[in-house]
């Protein structure tokens, strides 16, 4: 891990500032700067806020077992569902004429959302909504109910109790949720770039653009800028994450059909651009049949090739990553500090500041053959956070004493590896795999910055289309690639499961 | 021998590779695929058209990949992207055999590339929205068109350059103050025009930097004009597409052979219908063209060299009235 981080990471960072010195003059840049901090900010405390009371409900209030595993379900999603779909789904939803105005159009209802602060702030309120609840629901799930009883006892109200006594408790996690939404929206990209139009855009999209107006330099000096911000707020989330705080038998729940309908609604909300994302390609009319009437061939590509190349990324980034944390998950497990630390450091690093870090480094000679290997690191890099995570905590399950007495009897450490260890910690391995292939197929930025238009993955060709009048071809490329990516998720969670 | 074998291996070279043009997204999907069946069936070669986007992604790639590119022939440069590739000398010289076909108003001054078709570009209106199109310039910053008007990115985008063009031309050293009360109309930029015109297509836009020849397009394919050009009494702006042979090509011969097809009459003739341009020959065109592209009185050009000399500049004086 430590090697592949110094290696892939750190290094090509290092060239980039190297080989593309930036200028130091960003005065031009200060309203950009200025706009996306505030977008970012705007658009988390919007997905805590939200976040926060579907998070409440879960605490405190009786919901039906499937309503609840479907809440956690789709919190989980929103990690892997691709940017560019996203994007796709509020394009659909929020246009002039989508989803949105065509419902309150009876009632003489009509928003003018996209490319306004209020259109990209909702697209990642949505997007960071279900983050929100992924990090603070299940830690306020946990919370020991003795503590928030004895506090009732005393005559706390339930807001005097959430003020004094739950927010306190979870201000870690609360935090560290705020700081991901902040990090998501700050960095947003295809969302941005959908949606967010001229006046909202992010250093992310800004440093694209610059790279591909072969403006290297204000590229690098943007990145500067993007690396420094990312870090600080990468850096005070990571320091958050290992406070400890009272877990125990949860507090009984209150029964509460107002907030099943409430919580219920709110969901419907989140996942209504998901889901329109996923199924117009197959009601818009007639857009499968545009594909196939196009023999699926599509800016001088075709699907099975878009899908080789797809797929051969993403498998053999989801390999590299998968044996990176699993070492690096194993050391980790056994008491090591930095294979951690080292593994986070992608977080703090956009996808669009690597990728150029790459091109920095293989400007001079690269090839089709070459970019791609490029993107593979790349998407093994982003997926290292995550999988490490995974495998680390795949590796606590495997006991210390079983490993020593295999040794004992003589077993070498490949045989230990092979018969002791993998069947243990394989459904971390699997998760940690079709995590990342999921992440690699959903990735955009990288792509675009690397490929140069050599080549095609699903997420770029759907954004390519999408962009060159071919909407219809594009929602259709789309719903394929969103159900391949929930496909493998779930195929994931659901083999994991049963192990 | 030796040369034998040289020459051997040359024409196995040749024979093993395809001619590869640079071009942008829509010549892909489009005339290129009349292009390629024809040009295959006289030389016997085949040609590969790639595309990165518009035309300024491919030469931005060609530039990138310099002398190591695979590329032969760049199709689909316009006037400015045709100075950038000069200023870089990416392009080798050719007078084409057919240049006394071109038109005498559209012959180069130099061969560095050739114009296969030309146009004007023009703002092009949703006519169920917008009942009354502006007729100059001043009118598009009237505010009932408030964040309707869809741009291109002058810094990706040929229509979008030409557009910024335009109002160089038409306000001279005040253009950006121009673009700063335009900037309250504009709905958004794009980097491409495909992406605008997207957006007029959803309806999501109203009105956007396009093509004079639109109401014809829009006639052809759904038989009604529903987007139409709007003539500006300043005068309309021309924009030409070059094709150019790459200076590092391994094929010269083939890649002037490429040149010599688009002035032929087969791809002239299909340029209106396919490029929605004009073509440069004196071929006959198309009744829809009789009928729906409008008259210009006024025609309005830039400079090259002066182009050259302050496109920089004006780019940076653009980016800051728009904030960008």
């Amino acid at each position: 891990m430590i090697l592949f981080v110094s290696l892939f990471v750190i290094l090509p960072l290092a060239s980039l500032i190297f080989v593309f010195p930036p200028s130091l003059d960003l005065s031009r840049y200060t309203h950009l700067i200025a706009m996306n901090l505030l977008q970012a900010a705007v658009s988390a405390t919007v997905a805590l806020i939200g976040g926060m009371t579907i998070s409440y409900l879960l605490a405190h209030r009786r919901m039906p077992a499937t309503l609840r595993s479907f809440v956690h379900a789709i919190s989980k999603v929103s990690f892997v569902f691709p940017g560019v779909s996203m994007a796709l789904g509020f394009l659909i939803t929020l246009g002039k004429n989508g989803l949105l105005n065509q419902i309150l159009k009876p009632f003489g209802i009509h928003f003018d959302l996209l490319y306004t602060l209020i259109a990209v702030v909702i697209g990642h309120a949505f997007y960071n909504i279900p983050v929100v609840v992924y990090i603070t629901g299940t830690t306020w799930e946990r919370l020991s109910g003795e503590v928030l009883e004895a506090a009732e006892i005393n005559g706390a109200s339930p807001w005097g109790m959430l003020k004094s006594v739950e927010i306190p408790l979870l201000l870690p996690s609360i935090v560290s949720s705020y700081l991901m939404a902040f990090l998501y929206s700050f960095t947003s990209f295809a969302v941005v770039m959908t949606i967010g139009g001229f006046r909202y855009r992010t250093l992310e999209v800004e440093i694209y653009s610059k790279v591909s107006m072969l403006d290297f330099n204000g590229a690098s000096s943007l990145t500067i800028v993007q690396m420094f911000i990312v870090a600080t707020a990468a850096i005070s989330a990571s320091l958050l994450k290992s406070r400890d705080f009272p877990s125990g038998i949860p507090k009984f729940k209150r029964r509460g059909t107002l907030s099943v309908v409430f919580s219920s609604l709110f969901l419907l909300g989140i996942i209504i651009p998901m889901i329109s994302s996923l199924v117009y390609g197959f009601f818009n009319q007639g857009a499968f049949k545009l594909l196939r009437d196009r023999g699926f061939e599509f800016l001088g590509e075709n699907l099975s090739s878009i899908l080789l190349w797809s797929f051969s990324i993403a498998t053999s980034a989801a390999a590299i990553s998968t044996v990176v944390s699993t070492i690096s998950g194993r050391s980790s497990s056994r008491g090591r500090v930095l294979p951690g630390v080292f593994s986070s450091i992608p977080t703090a690093v956009s996808t669009a500041v690597l990728a150029f870090a790459y091109l920095s480094v293989l400007i001079k000679f690269l090839t089709e053959d070459l970019s791609q290997i490029a993107l593979v690191i790349l998407h093994s890099s982003i997926a290292l956070p995550m999988s490490h995570r995974i495998m680390e905590s795949g590796w606590m399950t495997v006991p210390k004493e079983i490993e020593e007495a295999a040794m004992v009897d003589g077993a070498g450490k490949l045989r230990i590896f092979f018969s002791v260890d993998l069947p243990m910690i394989l459904p971390a391995i699997i998760r940690t795999f079709t995590l990342s292939i999921a992440i690699s197929l959903s990735e955009l930025a990288g792509v675009l910055i690397l490929s140069g238009g050599r080549f095609m993955t699903l997420s770029s060709a759907v954004y390519r289309l999408m962009s060159s009048r071919h909407f219809a071809e594009a929602t259709a490329l789309n719903s394929i690639l969103v159900l391949i990516v929930l496909g493998i998720f779930f195929l994931g969670e659901l083999s994991t499961q049963r192990a | 021998m030796k040369k034998l074998v040289l020459i051997i291996l040359m024409i196995s070279v040749l024979a093993l590779s395809d001619l590869i043009v640079y071009t942008y997204d829509s010549m892909v999907s489009g005339l290129a695929k009349d292009i390629a069946p024809v040009f295959e069936s006289i030389y016997g070669e085949k040609v590969k058209f790639m595309s990165f986007g518009d035309a300024g992604k491919a030469l931005s790639r060609l530039l990138i990949e310099g002398k190591k590119t695979k590329a032969d022939v760049i199709l689909g440069l316009d006037q400015t992207l045709l100075l950038k590739a000069r200023k870089y000398g990416i392009l080798m010289s050719y007078k084409p055999v057919n240049y006394q076909l071109i038109k005498e108003s559209l012959r180069p001054k130099d061969y560095t590339a050739t114009p296969f078709d030309y146009g004007s570009i023009a703002i092009v209106y949703n006519t169920k929205t917008v009942k009354k199109p502006p007729k100059s310039f001043e009118d598009l910053l009237d505010p009932r068109f408030k964040r309707k008007i869809v741009i291109e990115d002058p810094r990706t985008s040929s229509t979008g350059l030409s557009f910024l063009l335009w109002t160089v031309a038409v306000y001279g050293d005040r253009f950006a103050d121009y673009w700063k009360k335009l900037k309250e109309n504009i709905l958004t930029v794009t980097s491409g025009w495909d992406e605008a015109f997207e957006m007029l297509e959803r309806g999501e836009a109203d009105l956007m930097v396009s093509y004079l020849t639109d109401g014809a397009y829009s006639y052809y394919y759904y038989k009604s004009a529903k987007f139409l050009p709007t003539v500006m009494k300043e005068g309309m702006f021309v924009q030409k597409e070059y094709v150019g042979i790459v200076k590092y090509t391994k094929k010269p011969e083939l890649a002037k052979r490429f040149v010599e097809i688009m002035l032929s009459d087969y791809v002239q003739e299909k340029i209106p219908l396919k490029q929605w341009m004009f073509p440069v020959t004196n071929v006959k065109l198309p009744e829809v063209f009789q009928k729906y592209v409008p008259k210009i009185d006024k025609m309005l050009e830039m400079d090259p060299e002066k182009v050259s000399k302050n496109l920089d500049k004006w780019i940076n004086e653009w980016e800051e009235a728009l904030g960008m």
